[in-house]
């Protein structure tokens, strides 16, 4: 430690600033060879780089000073829960997927609600096929003669309906034959309506208990939001 | 390191604290030693460090890359100006701050080697340093924390300070000079760097 007997250096700003790059190796290549020139024939120059290396330097050696405590966070600190799982992460795909399906399902449903009416011919047939069904097979010959009659029928139904239900009322073309023998015979007033074979929707306990199932998986969601 | 770092970083914005305290174990002393030297209070100092983590972690998701430690350095900065902003409402603060300039220094790591007066010299410089440093004007002493503590390049302390890169020389050299100047008034600069010595010309 020792007094100084010098007095506060009168350079330029500029200057100063020139050595404070020059000691941390700021300057460009022109910048830095100039000021060496100068430094050589500066001997105030030469002094105040020794100051200002001499006060980088100290504040360069001193120690690190050791934190008193750990900055660690905790959930509370920032209001975040632990999760115990990635709920949101991965079932989020599955839940529009079940929505989807859903929703399909109950549209489904409401077309064959709409579709009643026609429909309610079709199990009277049906239930009534396999009566008629011993008769038909000692009778081949009639049931020859009936196809040129529902011929008509069903390409005027394939005409209105798509090509995939006239393709599958015409595979059924054996049993609208032998539903329309009994019509033909003992029913001459009823109109035959050969119905294309659709699949059966669900059934409706299948669809109430996915929509729960949904609904449920909303509202734990919905939840975990909240308590978030 | 870098790629370990991306993980953790990517973890951290996922929500995972765990990971995120692992960064905080990579950056906790640098970022405290920033807020110290910024504040010279050991107490405001640890504040603004838990106050960056924690802002660091809810703004996580905003972080596009770049140098981690740069962006955490940023955070600080801005704590820092805030409690700095504080004092100046309420002026009242830090009626015992050399208690606390004497409880920071306690905590430096002492240099093993070192004889009683080099001890004594260097107790000395600290707190003359972390004297000076407070009389420095707040947008020179960060620029000269930054350079001559953290020892960070000018780039850096540009983009930390968010100045430009003629003004951080211009602020470092201002800065220097005058805790030169404070140095020198006090007595406190070491004889090896005599202002006579002019062998020290690169």
């Amino acid at each position: 430690m020792i007094h100084s007997s010098s007095s506060p250096t009168e350079l330029p700003e500029r200057d100063r600033e020139l050595l404070s790059a020059y000691i941390d190796n700021e300057l460009s290549p022109d910048e830095r060879t100039a000021l060496e020139q100068r430094l050589a024939v500066d001997p105030l120059l030469r002094r105040e780089l020794a100051e200002l290396r001499a006060v980088r330097d100290i504040l360069r050696e001193q120690p690190w000073v050791t934190p008193p405590r750990s900055f660690t966070l905790t959930p509370e600190m920032v209001g975040v829960r632990p999760r115990r799982f990635a709920f949101s992460r991965w079932w989020q795909p599955f839940g529009a997927l079940g929505a989807l399906v859903l929703v399909m399902l109950i549209g489904w449903q409401l077309l064959n609600l709409n579709r009643m009416p026609l429909q309610t011919a079709a199990p009277v047939a049906a239930t009534a096929v396999p009566e008629n069904m011993p008769a038909l097979a000692a009778r081949p010959d009639e049931l020859t003669r009936q196809e040129p009659t529902s011929e008509p029928v069903i390409s005027a139904m394939a005409e209105q309906a798509s090509p995939a239900a006239g393709i599958a009322a015409i595979q059924s073309e054996p049993t609208n034959g032998a539903a329309r023998e009994p019509a033909n015979g003992g029913h001459a007033g009823l109109p035959a309506s050969p119905q294309p074979a659709r699949p059966n929707p669900p059934p409706l306990p299948v669809v109430v208990g996915l929509a729960i199932l949904l609904v449920i998986l909303a509202g734990i969601w919905f939840l975990r939001r909240r308590a978030e | 390191m870098a790629n370990e770092e991306q993980r953790l970083i990517s973890a951290a914005q996922a929500g995972d604290i765990d990971s995120f305290n692992q960064i905080v174990r990579l950056y906790e002393t640098r970022v405290y030693n920033l807020c110290y030297r910024m504040l010279g209070d050991p107490d405001a100092a640890a504040d603004a460090t838990q106050d960056t983590f924690i802002a660091a972690f809810r703004s996580l998701a905003s972080f596009r890359g770049g140098v981690l430690k740069s962006w955490l350095l940023r955070i600080a900065t801005n704590a820092c100006y805030d409690v700095l902003r504080t004092r100046k409402r309420r002026p009242s603060v830090s009626l015992d701050i050399m208690d606390h300039e004497e409880e920071g220094r306690r905590s430096e790591l002492p240099d093993q080697g070192a004889t009683l007066d080099e001890m004594v010299l260097q107790h000395e410089l600290s707190a003359a340093i972390q004297r000076g440093l407070a009389e420095l004007p707040e947008d020179q002493r960060i620029v000269l924390i930054l350079s001559d503590i953290q020892g960070l390049a000018y780039e850096e302390i540009a983009q930390i300070t968010g100045i430009q890169l003629g003004t951080v020389k211009s602020r470092l050299s201002r800065a220097r000079a005058k805790l030169r100047d404070i140095l020198r008034a006090g007595e406190l600069l070491p004889l090896k760097y005599r202002l006579d010595d002019e062998s020290k010309t690169s």
